[in-house]
């Protein structure tokens, strides 16, 4: 069935822009067939910062519903010595965002999402900076290909789904690998995490064509109540110097190959830190693993049995060290953000502050209450298809997805951000 | 404690265990387990690579082949005054019981020193010393005089000199017994210990059950059985550079193998090579080739052929590897590179890599 | 946004059947190690190992006559620098193919290139 259309019903609210685009257009609900729909979508790139007919309240929409959904893979046990293999669901709103706005637009909502899982998952800083690089390769790169294809009907959704999985589980393997890991060994991963790209690629596509009925709906007609002028930005200030000397400090235990240094600035941190880096100890699974091939990969003099090496001891602790290093100092560096950034941020030839931005600081102050929801929403999910209902599966979250920007932010909202921004004098 | 390599295969020691932190990648590192034990003895490296399984462990195997290695090595050196070899000595016409394990290696030398015309001898102890092979400190030229004295007191020598033919330092006696037929004379097995030891070793590991193997010791070789997976491929190491082959053997049929090269023990004084492998018939180290390669059927023949070989060279080489039905290929070295003299016999298993036949003798 | 029969083109069976390859050819192909390590055994034992596929670099191994300087890596091993008397260990020069050896018998030292290399060879004979 053909779902390009959106719901008749659903009528474009008040104060919402409404995009140009044919698409977009009201037109009755019928079945095309193939070769009566239009092969290419509109292909004039506009020059403006911002995709054609993309609003806040969209973007806001989107943002909402991918950070959910990153939310609900927590329901999904992940195998702590297998960090990267996590299905990527938010990929279910990325992906068509994708298609519809064009690879910039769709990376404007991974930063935004790595953002929010920035602020309020309490990932570390070296997380953040290679989850959204990672994302800029799979994206900025590939992602305008992928859009070309599918607009000429080359490449279907399964297969950019795979496309987008494998790139983006690749370029992140790259990049631990050169900031953090720096052993050749490492790309013995590269069969199991292209097989997972493979299997997760699959299965987001399938919760895609489950979605279809209401994705084009959710990622075209903005929310009906949510302004165009957002809301002041609830964040707070942070200091850029401080940010900037914690970036370098980043920098710093990134390039230094010490590991005697690394274990004293491990000891500082720890002792610093405000729960004396317990967080390591929940972090060890998923992190230090890493470093146990320097453990039993490197060359060198036998110290225990033949199994491990003096250097490879060395290695192991310099670099263990070093993620516990990344992981307290991150921590304490994304508390510092500079969240003015964002309110500064415009785009330039209007000197209105980007749509993105917009839509982040749109979405902002729903996101603290999300998390249950979410959970919930997810269960709802699984539950559904489980019980082999799969038609509308998916339709619930989208309605409280969107409800949640129609029906005003609770009070609450607003003392818990705030909230959030007390901790930042403790590390 | 003495560990093994990769000894017990691939589950007794699971090598998988480090890969189970990435992922279990256990079913990609499991393949033919080949296990290879290394130790140090009779002055060299003695390796030993199992193929099949016994109902011993391979550490119970290796410390029973170490401990006899370590047995013969005792009876065979001439180094160790309390060895049986090293007491063989006295006054021309004296009877001595010979050890009935050293008996057949005697017997060996003997023949081979026969058939070599000399050429193969067990009696260069006093010669090495004087150029300072074995002991390693003490690499000198010596004098001709020097050369000439030790060997006029050696009738073996001078008679060779003088165009006798060979006599035999003693003369064994069929009820492990011997008279020597040479004053104050100190034998030296070097040259075909390391050959029987090897044929020790197989026949252990043929009684244990164990008869696909590897057996080297030091340039000596005795393959056991057969590899499931083809023909056995040897190297041949080539004798100017060690990071390169001069040739390949490609063996379906389990044989020893022997080489002898001018590249092994030596020493370089006034520009020139001085190695360890002495022409009996001049007291001095053997001239013309560079290292010679052996295939026999039994590691004795291929240790004592290969020293015989190399001084003999190619030409009356061949008509004495004939003789014990067993073939070889020598190396010169020549300014240009290093040239190959294949004997027949040996091309349907030899490759050579690159490496040319030698202008015409 | 989406178009009919716009899940699966033909297309996208080649891309799962080149991700499926790749992913095999991962499993199969990439290995933790390089082809070959220098393996050193003291006295039979293994005392140190070094990946031959690693840059070329000079190491250092303690044995009970003292340091010995090793240059490794880029495919060969060979001893720089040894304590022992004559040095024949260090003119025997560089070992490449796997199962040739450097020998150092006054430290009862050992170096076996080992893994699989090329062509296979079962054993040396030097």
């Amino acid at each position: 069935m053909s779902l390009l259309i959106e719901p008749a019903e659903m009528a474009p609210a008040e104060g919402v822009r409404l995009e140009p685009a044919r698409l977009h257009r009201k037109q009755p609900r019928r079945v095309l067939r193939r070769h009566q729909y239009p092969s290419r979508l509109p292909r004039s790139e506009p020059a403006a910062s911002h995709a054609v007919g993309l609003t806040a309240g969209v973007f806001a929409l989107a943002l909402v519903a991918a950070s959910s959904l990153q939310i609900m893979e927590i329901l999904i046990p992940r195998f702590p010595l297998f960090p990267w293999m996590r299905l990527g669901l938010s990929y279910i709103i990325i992906l068509p965002f994708l298609l519809r706005y064009g690879g910039r637009a769709a990376f404007a909502l991974l930063v935004a999402r790595n953002l929010i899982t920035l602020l309020y998952g309490g990932q570390p800083f070296s997380t953040f900076l290679i989850g959204t690089g990672a994302g800029a390769v799979a994206l900025l790169s590939i992602g305008p290909l992928l859009r070309a294809a599918y607009s000429r009907d080359l490449l279907g959704i399964t297969g950019i789904s795979v496309c987008l999985a494998s790139v983006f589980n690749l370029s992140q393997l790259t990049l631990v690998n050169l900031a953090l890991i720096r052993h050749a060994g490492f790309f013995v991963q590269l069969g199991p995490i292209l097989a997972w790209s493979l299997f997760s690629g699959v299965l987001v596509a399938a919760l895609i064509r489950l979605s279809e009925k209401e994705i084009p709906a959710f990622l075209t007609v903005a929310p009906k109540t949510a302004s165009a002028t957002p809301q002041a930005n609830p964040l707070k200030e942070g200091n850029v110097w401080i940010f900037l000397v914690g970036l370098m400090g980043m920098a710093g235990i990134l390039l230094v190959p010490s590991a005697s240094l690394q274990v004293t600035a491990l000891l500082v941190l720890a002792l610093v830190s405000r729960d004396r880096g317990k967080a390591l100890l929940v972090a060890w699974p998923f992190l230090f693993y890493l470093a146990w091939l320097h453990l039993f990969h490197t060359s060198g003099e036998y110290l225990i049995g033949d199994w491990v090496t003096r250097e490879g001891l060395r290695d192991f602790v310099c670099h263990a060290a070093r993620l516990g290093n990344l992981i307290l100092l991150g921590r304490w560096v994304s508390r510092r953000f500079p969240w003015q950034w964002t309110r500064h941020s415009q785009s330039g030839s209007t000197g209105r502050q980007s749509l993105y931005v917009q839509g982040f600081l749109l979405a902002l102050p729903l996101l603290p209450n999300l998390f249950k929801p979410s959970l919930e929403l997810g269960r709802i999910v699984v539950r559904k298809l489980w019980t082999g209902n799969h038609t509308d599966a998916m339709s619930p979250a989208f309605s409280a997805w969107r409800n949640l920007l129609e029906v005003p932010a609770a009070p609450s909202v607003e003392a818990k951000t705030a909230d959030v921004h007390s901790d930042r004098n403790h590390l | 404690m003495r560990r093994f390599r990769d000894g017990g295969g691939c589950l007794a020691r699971p090598e998988w265990i480090r890969f189970a932190p990435l992922l279990g990648l256990a079913f990609v590192q499991c393949r033919e387990v080949v296990r290879t034990h290394n130790w140090f003895a009779m002055d060299t490296n003695m390796s030993v690579s199992l193929y099949g399984e016994s109902s011993l462990s391979d550490e119970e195997v290796f410390a029973r082949l170490e401990a006899e290695t370590e047995r013969l090595g005792n009876l065979f050196s001439d180094y160790s005054l309390a060895s049986p070899v090293a007491k063989m000595i006295g006054s021309l016409g004296d009877t001595l019981a010979v050890d009935p394990e050293i008996y057949p290696v005697l017997a060996a030398a003997l023949e081979a020193g026969e058939s070599a015309q000399g050429v193969f001898d067990i009696t260069l102890h006093d010669l090495k010393a004087l150029w300072g092979i074995g002991s390693g400190e003490n690499n000198r030229v010596p004098d001709s005089s020097e050369i000439d004295s030790v060997m006029a007191g050696n009738p073996v020598y001078r008679q060779a000199f003088e165009g006798f033919s060979w006599q035999p330092p003693l003369l064994l006696l069929p009820d492990n017994r011997a008279v020597l037929l040479r004053e104050n004379c100190r034998l030296d097995l070097g040259a075909i210990a390391k050959g029987h030891i090897v044929d020790r070793l197989h026949a252990i590991l043929d009684s244990l059950g164990l008869s696909d193997h590897i057996i080297q010791a030091g340039g000596d070789i005795r393959l056991g059985g057969k590899k499931s997976s083809g023909p056995w491929i040897l190297g041949i190491r080539h004798p100017r550079s060690a990071d390169s082959l001069s040739g390949r053997i490609s063996l379906s049929t389990a044989m020893a193998v022997s080489t002898s090269g001018d590249y092994e023990r030596f020493f370089e004084a006034n520009g020139e090579r001085y190695h360890h492998i002495l022409d009996p018939r001049t007291g001095r180290p053997a001239r013309g080739v560079s290292s010679v390669t052996v295939l026999a059927g039994s590691g004795i023949v291929a240790d004592v052929l290969s020293t015989s070989l190399f001084v003999l060279g190619p030409d009356k080489g061949a008509e004495l590897a004939r003789r014990y039905q067993a073939s070889a290929v020598w190396f010169k070295a020549l300014p240009e590179g290093i040239c190959a003299i294949a004997m027949p016999e040996i091309s349907d298993w030899l490759q050579l890599g690159g490496v040319a036949s030698c202008p015409s003798m | 946004m989406f178009r009919p029969g716009g899940w699966f083109r033909p297309m996208d069976a080649f891309v799962i059947l080149v991700a499926a390859s790749a992913s095999c050819w991962g499993f199969l192909g990439y290995k933790l190690e390089g082809d070959a390590k220098a393996m050193v055994y003291l006295d039979g034992v293994k005392h140190a190992v070094f990946d031959l596929a690693d840059k070329r670099h000079e190491a250092e191994v303690s044995t009970h006559i003292g340091p010995m300087r090793l240059e490794v890596g880029d495919g060969s091993v060979r001893i720089l620098k040894s304590p022992c008397p004559n040095h024949l260990c260090m003119k025997s020069g560089a070992a490449r193919y796997v199962h040739s050896e450097i020998i150092c018998v006054p430290a009862r030292l050992l170096i076996v290139v080992e893994g699989k290399g090329i062509g296979e060879l079962d054993v040396i004979t030097y």
